[in-house]
């Protein structure tokens, strides 16, 4: 009977802590429960683009035209093989606004500081430039991480200042999202080339959630903690259609369509719970069977323009691309309808753009480069503070004319501010990435 | 969209482009009068500066497409981003007896892309800067073969029944 009534008083703290965990699960706020992760992903790709803002549009002419224009491919005229890394290290922030009053019945925020850091193999390809008596068709085969699924979060709440704290929520996130690129470019007038790509992705997401909660009643701690383990392989397919337009040495002007992705994610999930108090030191452990859902979302449309200036040792650029997230469908789902109008309440069309400029210095046979671009989430949220951000800059070195190290540094952050909680929560990401390429 | 229905789009979109016929040329056209020498064993037409004697003064593309200045002015750049790796296989410059292109013609071939580029040529060939308009590369074309007219080596611009040991062109 003993068992029975404390097994009965862990289950009432426990629906209470779940409660509370809603609310202030993940990060804050509630779309982050209908959340696509692969939504608004762009990692960056190629780290001379990457070292201006991530502009390409206009006038990529390597390997990564695959990801940012497949019509530049055609302004290849050597074979090329490329290989990338990058380096992030994404910093999350919790706590209380300064300066902010917490009031008697609400919680206490304590200055958190989280950092990850992963290093990933960025990219590889090859560019094949077929020999022509005029114009000019290039094949291009290449692998770029274009999503990076590594994030980190956490917060931890006293409901009283004074107190020790008495709840702590933990997400790690890693992975990220391959593509695996086929395309070809061709010339159809000596100002105009068109190109395609295949794209086949293919990724890996593991999410880790740990809530705990721990609190007095009557004398007796109890504790109560859950650990959720959500392991998504990724698999989709997608084209992208580009066309490149050089009418002088000085303008270029480039275009491109991608087509809807269609993706397949694959996930297993295990949640476990268990709970201690003090009293009796009783452990209580329950996992469920590891569940294993099947989700098919179809990422939209998107368009990108881009534009750029050539003059003397000068590149300057500008990219632009919409993209509207609200036309996310899931083919397949748990409750795809309901998943379905989740979307078009959550989410938002985004309208990214991006500057950059590069500047050759014959005297070190080297190009600096700098960048700016805007990538706004694609949810709606009445929390943001600042939309996402990034800064770059970057170097370039040409070596005994047939290879080129390029290096970028590339640092974003986003805030969101919760004044009725009170909290607040920031991301802040600084990323390296380095490319070679060595030209035949 | 219907997956299907947009690949099939997208299959009749790239058949038009190039049943319409297209600029990009990945063999040298029929000339006329040199049907039976073009199906030849040994097609005599293998090297461009036979007929097209102003390569020697431009780089390739140079008509077709545009770079940015620096690719003239910095020709290591012009080297890395617009030299094409088949462009030596087929320079015209032999005497005729070499079976391959002389490892020293093929060196200084690689200087980048400011001409002239015959090295070991006979013909005085202008050193020349990028022109920035067509009536400047008119007027260039035009003073390159006055040049040449004047010191008698004006190349022929078709050659009969020579058998060729140059390397082949696809």
């Amino acid at each position: 009977m003993g068992k029975k009534i404390l097994f009965i008083q862990i289950s009432v703290l426990f629906f209470i802590f779940f409660f509370i965990g809603t609310a202030f699960s993940q990060q804050f706020e509630e779309w982050v429960d209908i959340e696509e992760p692969s939504a608004g992903n762009f990692f960056g790709v190629g780290a001379r683009y990457m070292g201006m803002g991530g502009v390409g549009v206009a006038f990529a002419n390597d390997a990564s035209a695959l990801i940012y224009n497949p019509a530049g491919l055609a302004k290849v005229k050597r074979i090329e093989l490329t290989l990338g890394m990058s380096h992030q290290r994404f910093g999350n922030e919790t706590g209380t606004p300064k300066g902010v009053k917490v009031p008697a019945d609400k919680p206490y925020f304590l200055d958190l500081k989280r950092i990850q850091s992963n290093t990933r193999l960025g990219s590889a390809g090859l560019v094949f430039p077929l020999p022509t008596y005029r114009g000019s068709l290039v094949l291009g085969l290449g692998v770029n991480r274009i999503a990076s699924f590594d994030n980190t979060f956490k917060f931890v709440y006293a409901l009283d200042s004074s107190t020790r704290p008495d709840a702590m929520e933990l997400i790690s996130e890693s992975g990220g999202i391959y593509v695996w690129s086929l395309g070809g470019a061709i010339d159809i007038s000596p100002t105009v080339s068109l190109g395609l790509a295949l794209n086949f992705w293919d990724g890996r997401d593991n999410y880790t959630y740990i809530d705990s909660l721990g609190f007095f009643s009557a004398d007796t701690f109890y504790e109560i903690n859950d650990d959720w383990e959500i392991k998504d392989d990724y698999s989709g397919f997608n084209l992208k259609f580009g066309a490149l337009f050089q009418p002088n040495k000085y303008f270029s002007f480039g275009g491109t369509v991608a087509s809807p992705v269609w993706l397949t994610i694959d996930e297993e999930y295990i949640i476990t719970y268990d709970s201690t108090h003090s009293f009796t030191d009783t452990i209580y452990y329950v996992q469920y069977p590891p569940e294993y859902p099947r989700w098919k979302p179809t990422h939209p449309f998107s368009f990108s323009f881009g534009s750029a200036f050539n003059f003397k040792n000068l590149l300057l650029a500008a990219d632009f691309n919409y993209t509207d997230w609200t036309q996310l469908e899931y083919r397949e789902a748990v409750e795809p309808g309901r998943k379905n109008i989740d979307v078009k309440d959550y989410y938002r069309d985004v309208f990214k753009w991006h500057i950059g400029a590069e500047y050759l210095i014959p005297q070190i046979s080297g190009t600096v480069r700098a960048g700016f671009y805007q990538d706004p989430l694609p949810f709606k949220s009445n929390h943001l503070k600042a939309d996402r951000q990034y800064f770059s800059l970057g170097l370039g070195f040409l070596i005994d004319k047939v290879m080129t190290l390029d290096i970028a540094w590339s640092h974003g952050f986003y805030e969101f501010e919760y004044p009725n909680i009170p909290a607040i929560e920031k991301y802040r990401t600084n990323k390296i990435f380095i490319t070679t390429a060595y030209r035949l | 969209m219907n997956k299907k229905l947009f690949l099939v789009i997208l299959l009749i979109f790239i058949a038009g482009i190039f049943l319409m016929g297209c600029y990009t040329m990945l063999a040298h056209p029929g000339v006329k009068g040199e049907e039976e020498q073009a199906y030849s064993g040994t097609y005599y037409r293998e090297h461009c500066t036979d007929c097209h004697t102003d390569y020697h003064n431009y780089p390739y593309g140079y008509y077709y497409g545009f770079s940015p200045d620096y690719y003239w002015n910095y020709p290591r750049w012009g080297y890395y981003y617009n030299y094409p790796w088949w462009w030596d296989w087929y320079w015209g410059d032999y005497s005729g007896s070499e079976e391959v292109p002389h490892n020293i013609e093929k060196g200084e071939r690689r200087r980048g892309l400011a001409p002239p580029y015959s090295g070991e040529s006979t013909t005085p060939v202008p050193i020349i800067t990028a022109p920035s308009s067509k009536e400047d590369r008119g007027v260039i074309e035009k003073t390159v073969k006055e040049k040449q007219k004047e010191k008698g080596t004006e190349e022929k611009t078709k050659k009969e029944g020579k058998e060729d040991k140059a390397p082949r062109r696809r």
